[in-house]
């Protein structure tokens, strides 16, 4: 948006904090997380301590974990943004996005238990729905995956922009080596070890935050300006808002029931810890995109002008407190950033791994050769990122939000794959397929807010009638396999009327709680 | 280990490579004073109630102001940029005025920035609000059906 103009040029005389204090902060903070990754990186002698922090993290660094993964730049940029476009719905609809943690938190203790052995989300769908289901959901996964990677980095560019003046592509590229640095010398380890100091820096940053600008604004003043200058911003009526609340809320189900960013926590978790850490990080979640939200509502009472949406809130808070209000905003939204580019990448190396490099050598490849794979991933996602977000093209909404539709329609096969056996291949993939395509016409014909909606419910539509009109008769057991064991790489779901008796009696064995026979 | 060393090695001297090559400061090629002129925006109704509005900047511009209908600058900033939202339904004209460093005024946009704004209908919106509503429970149910009917010791799952 900004490629072409001379706004960072005129920031760089009016921004609060001076460049030279934004590359302190950068330097300490870099210094910080990269120590810290090779000192928890020794911990990951192995590919499982490496992918999944050994299978052992409890309930504090879990809950961490999970609060300071969906704490993201969109969180703290993205939720100023939807308010100051869509008013208090706009508040309302990004808060919602908590409510896909509460309902992955049960969902999570049933992954853990179907799958003890289990790296990835497409490793479930590969062996619940075949190839079939796979390689659709492979796309849309490594596809929202770069679409969070580059929104993320380009609000890292932008943030440090906007606060200190330092160039959008300098300050981009610094958040991305930095975290593709920690990542790479400690895995999982380092990414939920920092993530737990991360989360604590940015809900006491938030706190503060929200203190000093209560204390600065007055709220019925802020509702005057409003009510006279923008009133759709008020407006119980305003129709994009109103299609932008289930919209945001079915797009946070998508982006947390597929991602591997959640999956591959619920893997690392101990056994039973998952539903606790995930229900309450939701809760901790909840109340920090509507104090974010506030932010944007704010600025135009405040006379801020405002350029760009997305840089609303930081921009609100540094105006308002100051020097060490813009110190505060970079070190909070610095933690939001890495926080989840790490868990980006360490989680969408797995995926390259197990899913994609593995596959292609046809056999079970030795520990220290996927260890080695899983930090070149990390490096490539790392170049490759930094590639898609130098140009700075579009908001981070418009970036994020396209993959939004694609997500929705992944809603229904997740959840009816983990509890239920008839859903089949031809339901999976025709639902992801279609409820994306449907999807996509709404985001391009209607618009961002509400192709996420229309994927899902269109995705719903047609995972329902064939999951009625051709059911299968899926064998859980499979899903605890080891990889090694299983009878070939990819079984789909046999259908009811393929199926030999001899499977059949098989299945009865099966405990269909655990998946154990 | 070393692998790892080397590649951090290598991110660092890209790192600072782009950090020399770029200044901080480059207004070698704007106008320092002269007429401001808005970008095109379209003609197609805004049906979110928000817009962009940009303009040609001018180097020895301190600050912008957009000025809408109200007396209040909807917009002050450095930015030769505004993002406009809430807008209900209905024509608007904006203008922009730039200022230099002393609070002079140095510049102003001779035609205004045109928008019209209508928004979705409600009818739409409600069937979509109401959608989502149906597909939310929907999926709160399956999955509350799901874990209950996955712990039951003879039950395997099969509702659907």
């Amino acid at each position: 948006m900004t490629a072409g103009l001379p706004a960072a040029m005129c920031l760089a005389q009016a921004t609060i904090l001076t460049p030279a204090a934004g590359y302190v902060l950068l330097a300490v903070f870099g210094v910080l997380w990269v120590s810290l990754g090779i000192w928890w990186g020794r911990r990951a002698k192995s590919y499982d301590g490496f992918a999944v922090a050994g299978r052992n993290v409890g309930l504090a660094l879990a809950t961490a974990t999970a609060v300071a993964t969906w704490i993201t730049s969109n969180t703290t940029m993205l939720a100023p943004q939807f308010a100051l476009q869509l008013g208090v719905w706009g508040a309302l609809a990004y808060s919602t996005a908590s409510f896909g943690l509460f309902a992955f938190a049960p969902m999570s203790g049933r992954i853990r238990q179907l799958m003890p052995h289990g790296y990835t989300a497409v490793e479930f769908v590969r062996r619940r729905y075949g190839q079939a289901g796979s390689i659709p959901f492979l796309i849309i996964s490594f596809f929202y995956a770069m679409t969070w990677l580059v929104s993320m980095a380009m609000a890292g560019g932008k943030l440090l922009n906007v606060l200190s003046g330092i160039p959008y592509e300098v300050g981009m590229t610094l958040v991305v080596s930095v975290c593709v640095l920690y990542t790479l010398f400690g895995g999982m380890y380092a990414v939920i070890g920092t993530d737990f100091i991360q989360s604590i820096i940015i809900l006491l940053g938030l706190v503060v935050v929200a203190v000093a600008v209560l204390a600065n604004v007055q709220i019925e003043a802020v509702h005057s300006r409003l009510a006279t200058e923008r009133p759709m911003l008020l407006s119980v009526l305003f129709p994009a808002a109103l299609m932008a609340l289930f919209n945001n809320m079915l797009f946070g189900f998508g982006e947390i029931f597929h991602s591997n960013v959640w999956w591959s926590r619920a893997f690392a978790m101990r056994e039973g810890v998952g539903p606790k850490a995930y229900a309450l990080g939701g809760v901790l979640w909840l109340p920090v995109p509507i104090v974010a939200g506030f932010l944007g509502l704010a600025a135009p009472a405040l006379g801020i002008g405002i350029a760009q949406p997305d840089t609303a809130g930081p921009l609100v808070a540094a105006t308002l407190l100051g020097t060490s209000g813009a110190l505060l905003v970079f070190v909070v939204v610095f933690c939001s950033l890495a926080s989840s580019i790490d868990s980006l990448l360490a989680a969408t190396s797995d995926l390259m791994v197990n899913d994609i490099l593995e596959p292609i050598t046809g056999r079970a490849l030795p520990d220290a050769s996927k260890r080695r794979l899983a930090m070149i991933s990390i490096l490539v996602l790392g170049v490759v990122t930094w590639g898609m977000a130098f140009p700075n093209i579009g908001t981070l909404a418009t970036v994020l939000f396209f993959a939004g539709p694609l997500v929705g329609s992944c809603i229904w096969p997740i959840v009816g794959g983990l509890y239920f056996r008839r859903p089949g291949p031809l339901a999976a993939s025709v639902s992801m397929v279609g409820g994306s395509l449907v999807g996509l016409v709404a985001y391009f014909t209607i618009g961002w807010f509400v192709a996420s909606l229309v994927g899902a419910t269109v995705s719903g539509v047609l995972f329902g009638l064939l999951t009625w009109t051709v059911p299968q008769r899926f064998d859980f057991g499979l899903l605890s396999l080891p990889t090694q064991s299983l009878p070939t790489q990819s079984l789909p779901a046999q259908s009811l009327a393929t199926q030999s008796p001899a499977s059949l009696d098989r299945q009865s064995t099966i405990d269909p709680g655990t998946g154990q026979t | 280990m070393r692998f790892a060393i080397a590649i951090s090695i290598f991110l660092a001297v890209q790192a600072a490579a782009i950090a020399d090559d770029r200044p901080l400061v480059d207004d070698g090629n704007l106008p320092s004073v002269g007429e401001l002129r808005f970008n095109a925006i379209g003609d197609a109704p805004l049906k979110e109630g928000y817009v962009t509005l940009s303009w040609n900047a001018i180097a020895s511009a301190a600050e912008y102001h957009v000025q809408g209908d109200a007396a209040p600058p909807i917009y002050r900033g450095p930015f030769p940029q505004a993002f406009v939202s809430g807008l209900a339904d209905g024509h608007y004209e904006f203008h922009v005025h730039a200022f230099d460093a002393q609070g002079g005024l140095i510049a102003s946009s001779q035609q205004p920035a045109r928008v019209v704004v209508q928004h979705w209908s409600l009818t739409l919106a409600m069937s979509l609000f109401a959608c989502g509503l149906i597909v939310f429970l929907a999926i709160v149910t399956v999955i509350a059906v799901g874990s209950w009917k996955s712990r039951l010791p003879t039950a395997g799952g099969d509702i659907l």
